[in-house]
């Protein structure tokens, strides 16, 4: 029952909260450890990128924006491995998020051996990716690889493909050992938000005659955005950043066809050419920024704010 | 809002960070003020180096009983019986050794990673030549061994391979007496009716003929990321027969790959050999490892191997055929139709790295390594060794085949192969690799190719601070 009373209660309420709020001071020496250890080594590599540092020289000049011209120049493949990344960003994070989200709905009910097949779709997720890259490295091999060879025992053999060498296919067989490594992990992600609905929504939906569909769209839907907000920034972000898969299961091969922004900054770095190295990674935090920038922004305009 | 936003671009300057952290102690070495710092890493090192050799035979040594060194080295360049000697050298001295064998793929980029970010095994394999300077930073990286024991029957050739400015830094450990020709199975040839081919026409008709027999032609396992560029080096020095001076001027940054017709007709032609289907249809994900094993299957009838390989293509299982020694046979890939012996110094060798806390013990193994029985073990137990570029009295086992083959090309009609003799080339190795894959998936022109080749060259010049670039 709101009264006048109960309205000032609620106001001294919120009053309680603010003060329960911690003074800024108590987040300084963090703050100063992040800073030192992370802010300024991330600002000195910007700086880093628009000098000519390398392993072959110990003198160091200013070059302005010759790598970052280089980089965009058209001249060499780096327009390339941006492109990719970004595809193996968008197409990742779509499949896994919709992979992701079946999978959590399909397992929030109540099926038999429900905590089984959560446990089997979750499995990938808990093995590191470079073993999961080095497996599927052999059984993707065209002559000796298991999956050929079980679709030639099974008379599928016209499905048998050079998965990792074909260049029409090897970017797809990535992306595709990548998604079955992930869905796992964001269909618990997902699981734990549709466990929190409560009920009560679902039960006065059904008397009043929704069907499934249109609980899911108007109740499960809108009440997990924030919880798909979040799935998909850490998707983004680790597609955007993806180094490790690529590296075991094709290191940017054939050719130059599956190579991504970090595969590149690697080859670099390792090359002793720190200084362009530094730039693709910039060029990447400017995308990681824009994207994130938009993205926060959609996926979070209904949210109330203080 | 802000505060998201703010996280968000903190997160991003990590990533940052974390890719400007990756040159590791490079970092303040390559500020301007440091510099005489970094000059002076070097000749540290060596003091490092000195003193340790200093207090050899001493208790130092025994002192090294009980630790463990590491040898890292890429896939194939340690073998089975090297590993068998480390076994007895840890019997012997109580050192245990690790080997860190990695795929060859991915092997450079790992090494220089840990170079570079000042965490080098303890003793590291790269091939010698011109990189060890520009690529490797050998005089920072490595220990200097030219007062080792072993250097007076080590192979002066070998030792100006792995030596830089009058320094030798390193210890060939390969079997750089003869290099990779093309291995053909001489019952296949004589069942389609083909010949061993002189020209690259006749290459053309050989490989056809097989084809046609039922026999893919070439192995060439591309999978590695190294081998199917020997198909051009091992006959490069062609261009210089062809075309005196090419190299000079390629050194002195008077000519460019890209302005050189035969280098364009060289790769076109492997392009060639690629598109009609003469190395098969999986030679992206064949495996050099698994070469051997298919020649001696019969499925393939030549592959540019060693012609210590021989040995173990017969005694390889898949053997069924029941073919003998005398079955294989030798002879040049003539690419823009060479007909010049490949002459290969440069091979796979070993350095002791200089931040290494065991540098003695790494002294201890490669000296043991060059005992004149562990010699003649490694000669007699890995198959596709004949001989290794050391003079401690071990017999070779150069084989009839070899010692024939290798008699019928004087002085005149050899030469340098191509990495050996170009600067700036052999460093981008792996690169131009990948760069003859996407050529032969129709990613890349051979113009594109050539012309990544003389920009990497420039950006590698440029960064050494080569004159002839400025």
């Amino acid at each position: 029952m709101l009264t006048d009373e109960g309205k000032i209660f609620i106001v001294e309420g919120y009053i309680m909260q603010k003060a329960k709020v911690y003074p800024w001071y108590f987040v300084i020496i963090s703050l100063l450890v992040y800073t030192v250890f992370s802010v300024v080594p991330g600002i000195m590599g910007i700086c880093y990128s628009f000098t000519d540092w390398s392993a072959y020289s110990p003198d160091l000049h200013f070059v302005g924006f010759k790598n970052f011209i280089e980089v965009f120049s058209g001249d060499n493949d780096y327009l390339r491995f941006i492109t990719n990344t970004l595809i193996f960003t968008v197409i990742t994070t779509i499949l896994k998020t919709g992979l992701g989200l079946l999978f959590a709905v399909a397992l929030s009910r109540n099926i038999k051996w429900k905590n089984f097949h959560r446990g089997i779709l979750y499995l990938p997720s808990i093995l590191p990716i470079l073993v999961t890259g080095l497996v599927f490295t052999s059984i993707l091999n065209p002559k000796t690889g298991f999956l050929n060879n079980f679709l030639k025992a099974v008379g599928l053999g016209f499905f048998a493909n050079k998965w990792l060498v074909d260049p029409k296919l090897a970017f797809g067989s990535v992306m595709a050992v990548d998604i079955w490594r992930g869905t796992g992990y964001i269909m618990t992600l997902l699981i734990a938000g549709i466990l929190a609905i409560p009920n009560i929504y679902y039960e006065a939906a059904s008397i009043d005659g929704a069907n499934a569909w249109q609980r899911f769209k108007y109740i499960t839907l809108p009440m997990l955005r924030q919880t798909l907000a979040v799935t998909i920034v850490l998707n983004v972000i680790y597609g955007l950043k993806i180094f490790d898969m690529v590296y075991a299961l094709t290191n940017g091969g054939p050719g130059h066809r599956t190579e991504v922004l970090y595969t590149s900054v690697y080859k670099m770095m390792s090359k002793g050419l720190y200084a362009e190295g530094t730039t693709i990674s910039s060029v990447l935090f400017i995308f990681m920024v824009i994207i994130g920038f938009f993205m926060v922004k959609i996926l979070t305009k209904d949210e109330v704010v203080e | 809002m802000k505060r998201k936003l703010v996280s968000l671009v903190l997160c991003g300057i990590m990533t940052v960070s974390l890719a400007a952290c990756g040159g590791g102690s490079m970092a303040p070495a390559a500020a301007p003020s440091e510099a005489p710092a970094a000059e002076e890493a070097a000749p540290a090192a060596e003091e490092k180096a000195d003193e340790a050799a200093d207090t050899a035979e001493t208790p130092a040594a025994d002192s090294a009983a009980g630790s463990t060194i590491t040898v890292m080295a890429s896939q194939d360049w340690v073998e089975d019986s090297e590993q068998e000697l480390g076994k007895k050298f840890e019997e012997e001295t109580g050192i245990h050794v690790d080997y860190q064998i990695v795929p060859a793929d991915q092997y450079q980029d790992l090494l220089l990673t840990r170079l570079n970010s000042g965490e080098g095994p303890d003793i590291w394999g790269a091939q010698s030549g011109f990189a060890l300077k520009t690529t490797y930073n050998v005089e920072e990286n490595a220990v200097d061994l030219s007062n080792e024991p072993w250097m007076s029957s080590y192979s002066t050739f070998s030792a100006e391979q792995t030596g830089v400015d009058g320094k030798n830094y390193g210890l060939t450990y390969y079997d750089t007496t003869t290099d990779y020709y093309m291995i053909y199975n001489k019952k296949l040839f004589e069942a389609a009716g083909a010949t061993v081919p002189t020209t690259y026409a006749e290459l053309l008709d050989t490989c056809d003929k097989l084809a046609k027999s039922g026999v893919t032609p070439i192995y060439e396992p591309m999978a590695d990321g190294w081998h199917l560029l020997m198909m051009w080096t091992g006959n490069g020095q062609v261009h210089e027969k062809n075309n005196p001076g090419v190299i000079d001027k390629l050194n002195r940054n008077e000519t460019t790959f890209a302005a050189e017709p035969e280098m364009k007709q060289a790769i076109e032609q492997l392009k060639e050999l690629y598109d009609k289907g003469y190395f098969g249809d999986n030679a992206l994900s064949d495996e050099f490892a698994d070469a051997e094993g298919y020649m001696a299957s019969g499925e393939f009838a030549i592959c540019m191997l060693k012609p210590g390989a021989i040995k173990t293509i017969v005694a390889s299982d898949q053997n069924t055929e029941g073919y003998t020694e005398d079955d294989f046979g030798i002879f040049l890939l003539p690419i823009c139709d060479n007909q010049y012996l490949n002459i290969h110094p440069t091979g796979p060798s070993r350095f002791i790295y200089s931040g290494s806390p065991n540098i003695e013990a790494a002294k201890q193994y490669l000296s043991f390594l060059l005992e004149k029985d562990n010699v003649q073990y490694l000669i007699d137990n890995a198959a596709d060794v004949e001989n290794i570029p050391v003079d401690v009295g071990q017999t070779p086992e150069y084989s009839k085949t070899t010692l024939d083959f290798l008699g019928s090309y004087d002085d005149q009609h050899s030469g340098m192969v191509l990495q050996d003799v170009v600067l700036y080339f052999n460093e981008q190795w792996m690169d131009i690799n990948a760069d003859l894959a996407a050529l032969f998936i129709g990613d890349m022109t051979s113009d594109d190719v050539l012309k990544g080749i003389d920009d990497r060259r420039t950006q590698l010049a440029e960064a050494a601070g080569d004159p002839n670039w400025k």
